[in-house]
Order: C-alpha cells, then sequence, then structure tokens
C-alpha cells in the first residue's frame, strides 16, 4: 500500500521515467526513490513501458551505403581490445614532437598526450578537438593545472586572458545513456557557468571547455553527471574539480 | 545471419570481432534506423545516426551489462538519445506526423519478443488521440511537461494529466495490472 508521502511523487513517475520532467522535480523523484521500493518497482514499470515505446515503431530497413559506411568507419578504426601500437602518420609525428617540445617540463602531460596520439580511438571529431586543444596549450600564457580526483587523473590547460581551456582526463567512466558529462566555470562567489557538455573516451577524454567571458573570471572548474543536453545549473554528482 | 544471441556477440565486439558487430547491425539496423527516421524525421540524417549508433556499440561494447537488460534496450535507448541529440544540436521542429515513416517489407521479424512489442504496440494505437500525442511529443521528440505545453498551446496541468493517464494505461494494459 502506498504511503501518503509517496503520493506526490507517484505522480511524477511515469514522465520521470520519460525523462519529461524538469532538472529540479527529476532531482526531488530521484531522491525519492532512493527510499521507496514500492515507488521504485513502479519507476520501473513506467521506465520498461518507455522502453517498449522503441520497440512499438516498424521496423525500416536502412539502404546498403549505411552498412558499407559503417564497415569503412571500422576498417580505419581501432578494436576496443588493446593492440600493440601501430606506427604514427607523419602528420600525427610531427603534431607528437610539436607537443613534446611544448610540455617537455611536464612528464605527466606528455605521457598523457603520447597515449592520446596512439589510441586514435575517434575519427575527425576528435582529430579536430585535439587540434583545438594543441592551439590553445601552444598559445602564449598556457597554464597547466594537475587534476586529481578519487580515481581520475589529469591535466587543465587554461589561458587567463582567452575564453577556452582544455580539460584532459584519464579515468572517466563512459556515462549510460541519458547522461552527460558537463563542465562548469566556478566563480569566487560559487556562481557556476556552463563550459558545455562532453562523453568520456575510453581511454583518455580531451575536451575543449568554452566559456562565455574570459577565463580570468573564474577560479575554477568541475565536472558533474547531468541528463543529455545538459543542464542550466548542477544537478548531479561531482566527478572532479580543480582551482586555477 | 548469425545463431549466437546478442550477449555472445556483444563479448565478441569486446574481443574485437568486427564480424560479431556487423551481425548486430544486420539484426537491428532497422529497429535504429526506423527509430531514428522517426524522430528526426529526415532519412540522411537517419542513416548518419544508424551507421553513429553502431560504431557507439563498437566503443562502448564494455559498458553494456547484460543483467540490466536486454541489449534491444540498451540498443534502442543509444539511438534514441542519439537522435534527440541531434534534433536539439539543429535546433529542428518535430516532425509533424505521429507515424509518417513508411512500413518495412523486411522479413517477418524472428525476435521471440515480438509479440510483447506487438501488443504494446496496440496498446498504444488504442490511446485516445490526445494521449497518444503527449505520449508521441515526450518520447519520440524529447520533451519535457513545459515545452510540451508551449509547443501545443495546452495548460501545463492538461499536459501533465495526459501524460500521467496515458503511461498508467500502458503500464496498466501491458504488465496486466488491473
Amino acid at each position: 500500500m502506498p504511503k501518503e508521502e509517496c503520493q506526490p511523487f507517484r505522480e511524477l513517475l511515469a514522465a520521470h521515467a520519460l525523462n519529461a520532467l524538469e532538472p529540479n522535480e527529476a532531482r526531488k523523484v530521484e531522491s525519492h526513490l532512493r527510499s521507496c521500493d514500492e515507488c521504485q518497482k513502479l519507476f520501473e514499470q513506467y521506465q520498461a513501458v518507455g522502453d517498449g515505446l522503441a520497440m512499438t515503431v516498424s521496423p525500416v530497413t536502412p539502404p546498403p551505403r549505411v552498412r558499407a559506411k559503417l564497415i569503412a568507419q571500422l576498417a580505419s578504426r581501432k578494436s576496443p581490445k588493446r593492440e600493440s601500437p601501430q606506427p604514427l602518420s607523419l602528420i600525427r609525428a610531427l603534431v607528437g614532437a610539436a607537443l613534446v617540445a611544448l610540455l617537455a617540463l611536464n612528464s605527466f602531460t606528455l605521457w598523457q598526450l603520447t597515449q592520446v596520439q596512439r589510441q586514435q580511438l575517434a575519427m575527425q571529431e576528435q582529430l579536430k578537438v585535439n587540434q583545438q586543444a594543441m592551439s590553445l596549450i601552444a598559445y602564449p600564457g598556457a597554464r597547466m593545472v594537475s587534476i586529481k580526483n578519487n580515481g581520475t587523473s589529469g591535466t587543465l590547460v587554461v589561458n587567463q586572458d582567452l575564453k577556452s581551456g582544455v580539460l584532459i582526463v584519464q579515468g572517466l567512466a563512459a556515462l549510460e545513456p541519458p547522461h552527460v558529462y558537463q563542465a562548469w566555470l566556478i566563480k569566487a562567489d560559487g556562481a557556476r557557468v556552463s563550459g558545455g557538455v562532453f562523453q568520456a573516451d575510453s581511454q583518455i577524454t580531451t575536451f575543449v571547455i568554452v566559456s562565455p567571458q574570459p577565463l580570468s573570471d573564474f577560479v575554477g572548474v568541475g565536472v558533474t553527471v547531468e541528463p543529455a543536453g545538459g543542464s542550466p545549473s548542477p544537478t548531479g554528482p561531482r566527478v572532479l574539480g580543480v582551482n586555477f | 545471419m548469425s545463431q549466437e544471441s546478442d550477449d555472445q556477440l556483444i563479448e565478441k565486439i569486446v574481443g574485437g570481432d568486427e564480424r560479431a558487430l556487423l551481425a548486430l547491425y544486420d539484426r537491428y539496423a532497422s529497429r535504429v534506423h526506423a527509430l531514428a527516421l522517426r524522430i528526426i524525421g529526415e532519412p540522411m540524417a537517419a542513416e548518419e545516426i544508424t551507421q553513429d549508433v553502431f560504431l557507439k556499440v563498437w566503443t562502448r561494447a564494455r559498458s553494456y551489462i547484460a543483467e540490466r537488460g536486454m541489449f534491444v534496450v540498451w540498443l534502442l535507448s543509444i539511438a534514441r538519445h542519439a537522435a534527440l541529440d541531434r534534433v536539439r544540436l539543429e535546433n529542428r521542429r518535430p516532425p509533424n506526423t505521429e507515424e509518417g515513416t513508411p512500413e518495412d517489407q523486411a522479413e517477418p521479424d524472428h525476435d521471440p519478443d515480438e509479440a510483447r512489442w506487438r501488443s504494446l504496440r496496440l496498446i498504444v494505437q488504442s490511446l485516445p488521440l490526445e494521449q497518444r500525442q503527449v505520449i508521441e511529443f515526450a518520447y519520440f521528440h524529447g520533451m519535457s511537461h513545459g515545452e510540451i505545453a508551449e509547443h501545443t498551446g495546452l495548460p501545463l496541468g492538461t499536459v501533465k494529466s495526459r501524460l500521467r493517464a496515458a503511461m498508467e494505461e500502458l503500464r496498466k494494459q501491458w504488465f496486466g495490472d488491473n
């Protein structure tokens, strides 16, 4: 028999199963579910209905080119299984050499960046992100801050005059939908400004933080787990934070 | 087509077996593509999303946990979110049709759970139109209560009660909880 205090939450369970609640409502429902087995059981049924809705769509076979493109993409990627390092292309070797020269004093960051080059997991999107990151690292006045937080480690690269920074993190777990990581720029008064959303890479995550204001307006960066698309303000658990 | 189970194929994908990924593609691409098409309403974008989803399976295979649920549910959850992310990124308006995609001429599905999905589909179709519409907006277009109210011009309370009633009816009938 449902308890009286469950009633306002039971009315929101179905919508929560479809991610149709506003962030503050969703948080309240999640908090209630953690302490109420009966509501949790009901919520799981609504979730099953939600999952089943995807299966109510009649199948539509995609054109053969989709399969062909998938095969082509697979051929140009490494498998998830670890393999012995592949020889770098000339361009990637030159990029690696430039990064070594810039970051010679930070051997830990150097190790991370050479690992990034060896992975080659993502295709053009990752290469583009890496190129952006390189330009920020090479910019005069770039400063590197080490990150060590509960199983994650990495480096934050900031330039106080610019509106972009680079987050390079190892140990971030891949999130299952509908969650993403969201970076937050933190002001001295504690106010948070979103720096963008991203997904974790299986090895090392490189993310370019984009700020609406110069980084000199902020004192730190935090990363939280948020619903897909991000949130106007942090709602989920914090996974790392660093002051700069 | 492979006779191996989804979980067996996923294990092989973790081990780097591309043929296992293609076996899952052959098994489920039509469902992924149909869902993407339903959400984004544009054939080329749906094709790109389909390809992207199976590449995500390739890179995220290790994160699939069989005990948490069926592979196809996990797969279509990835597809739904990929399509909704694309809709938001491109600032698209939701397609007007409830289900405007063509029926496939594919061979009958060998999915042993097909009867379950078919029964849910029939229950959805039996809902009153106004309840089907809010389900459509919430699930297939990723809209919140507030966004549905803004899009339809309905009062927020009406949207909330219709969505709640629709999902409760689906839950009761599908789980036989009358």
